[in-house]
């Protein structure tokens, strides 16, 4: 499937892991026109803020500040962005957080990109 | 006639003084004799009085000890036939003479034979030489001593099926804990696999999106190659650092502990950090220790899952972690700590976390032989020590051990 019509929705995506993000890096690359990454939550905040992405897509597990902490903080601010959260972790530990922060998708790891990409489609015309 | 009469009367008064006292005499040795006949009825030993060797006396004990009821039976009969043939000459032997106390066999009336020890001795009076022979009854002596004796082979029996059976129990042990411990070193390494196979996905599939979009070229194809035999060789090499591991090695060898401590912690820090429980490590450098590398190894692991499961109860929003030191001190001795902030263990359980089977963790998590093998491993096979203690935030465990000059 080619997702050309995801072309203009700018993710941004935070994942602490180098390899990780490189391959995801490679497939953004070829989908989106915009994107912005982040190795931390700490990072990915300040990306919030200053890119104003339309969609999150977020590691838990995470050096500095988790996953978690950083979706707390932007929930403040952003009620609605739609985040999808891709984590090593089965979804049943953090359903309970994941609801509470109004989570839209949880996928686990090692999850296709054909899925994210699906769910980030259906999250951002549903937005 | 007078005077006649006279002497005649002076014999008889003399010669009725004289019945008189020879009476009152013979009155007195018979009443001596029975006193005497007292007397050696309540003595311990067996007395038997002989004269020529038959018996001429005999005390209650000694009737006893022949298996006798009346004394009329054994009065008048030869000593010897009451000795066994076997030990007769001994016996003649001795009859002429005081002897010290020796030991010999005795028939009994029902013919049944009893070890005695006797002591003889030349007894003269009433012109006649007596020989007075005490004996005492060995066989309850005997008999208990072979019972003891065969109590103590028996004893020797049990001390070592006991030692086999605990050797056996510590096998079985060790074989426990080495399957809980392969349980552990699965779930570690599906840990460290977890992010390879994370990017062999998305490579693989980045591969496909490319290849969809018309952008395949020599150059993705040769990254895609490169990048995925990166994590292929990483994840090989995962599965060979765990098995030098925890392969069970019975040679000594000199290694550092700087280095077998970081492969430690590298090991667990993947299932640590994926719990948001920092981890962090400083050693010393140069720190030798002459021993079994990959037992030290295990044991820590065993330490630092430990902590981490203890850290995944704790409740609470706080920042997790786990401190790994080693440090050199006097005497050439080298100090390992681990330390946590889990919040320490409870004062009651304390005394008991090094024993076998103990566990706080319940039966799904934990054996209860981690913390146990542990210290069999620093105590009895690396002959250090193993302390631990509770801080102010958590537990503190300390392995101290003999380092290299």
């Amino acid at each position: 499937m080619v997702w050309n019509h995801l072309k203009h929705i700018r993710p941004l995506i935070i994942e602490d892991e180098k390899n990780v993000l490189d391959a995801l890096f490679s497939v953004f690359d070829t989908t989106f026109d915009e994107f912005y990454t982040a190795r931390n939550g700490e990072e990915g905040l300040y990306r919030f803020y200053k890119d104003t992405p339309d969609i999150i897509i977020t590691d838990l597990q995470m050096p500095f500040m988790g996953g978690f902490r950083m979706l707390e903080r932007i929930r403040m601010e952003n009620a609605t962005i739609p985040v999808i959260i891709a984590s090593a972790h089965s979804a049943k530990e953090h359903l309970e957080h994941a609801k509470e922060l109004r989570i839209n998708e949880y996928l686990t790891k090692p999850y296709s990109i054909d899925l994210l990409f699906e769910k980030i489609h259906q999250c951002c015309i549903r937005a | 006639m007078l005077s006649l009469n006279h002497t005649g009367s002076l014999f008889f008064i003399v010669g009725l003084l004289i019945l008189v006292f020879g009476i009152m005499w013979i009155y007195l040795l018979l009443k001596q004799r029975q006193k005497f006949k007292q007397l050696i009825d309540l003595a311990i030993e067996g007395l038997v009085i002989s004269h020529k060797g038959r018996v001429v006396e005999i005390n209650e004990q000694a009737l006893k000890i022949f298996g006798g009821e009346h004394k009329e039976e054994i009065l008048g009969k030869v000593m010897l036939d009451f000795v066994s043939p076997a030990f007769r000459e001994l016996v003649k032997s001795h009859t002429y003479h005081n002897t010290d106390t020796y030991e010999c066999e005795l028939v009994r009336k029902d013919g049944t034979h009893l070890p005695v020890l006797v002591k003889g001795s030349i007894v003269k009076g009433f012109g006649k030489t007596m020989r007075v022979s005490a004996i005492v009854d060995l066989s309850e002596l005997k008999e208990a001593q072979y019972a003891l004796q065969a109590l103590n082979e028996n004893l020797e029996i049990q001390v070592k099926a006991q030692i086999e059976k605990n050797r056996q129990q510590e096998m079985i042990l060790f074989q426990q804990s080495r399957h809980a411990q392969m349980g552990e070193m699965i779930s570690m390494i599906a840990h460290q696999w977890r992010q390879p196979l994370n990017v062999l996905s998305l490579l693989a599939q980045n591969i496909v999106f490319k290849y969809k979009l018309h952008k395949l070229d020599d150059v993705v194809m040769e990254e895609f190659k490169s990048d995925s035999m990166r994590q292929i060789l990483q994840m090989s090499k995962t599965i060979d650092d765990f098995r030098d591991f925890f392969r069970p090695d019975k040679s000594i060898k000199v290694f550092d502990i700087k280095q077998q401590l970081s492969n430690a912690v590298e090991m667990v820090k993947p299932i640590v950090a994926g719990h948001g429980i920092e981890i962090s490590f400083h050693s010393e450098d140069n720190l030798k220790v002459e021993s079994f590398p990959n037992e030290f190894g295990q044991s820590i692991i065993n330490i630092l899952n430990n902590a981490k499961d203890v850290l995944l109860e704790s409740c609470g929003e706080y920042t997790k972690w786990i401190r790994v030191e080693a440090n050199r001190e006097g005497d050439g001795k080298i100090s390992v700590s681990i330390e946590d902030n889990g919040g320490g263990i409870d004062a009651l359980v304390l005394p008991y976390i090094f024993e076998p089977y103990f566990s706080t963790k319940g039966v799904k998590n934990g054996t209860g032989l981690g913390l146990y093998m542990t210290k069999i491993i620093v105590e009895e096979h690396m002959q250090g020590q193993i302390r631990v203690h509770n801080t102010a935030e958590g537990a503190r465990f300390e392995i101290v051990l003999q380092g290299m000059m």
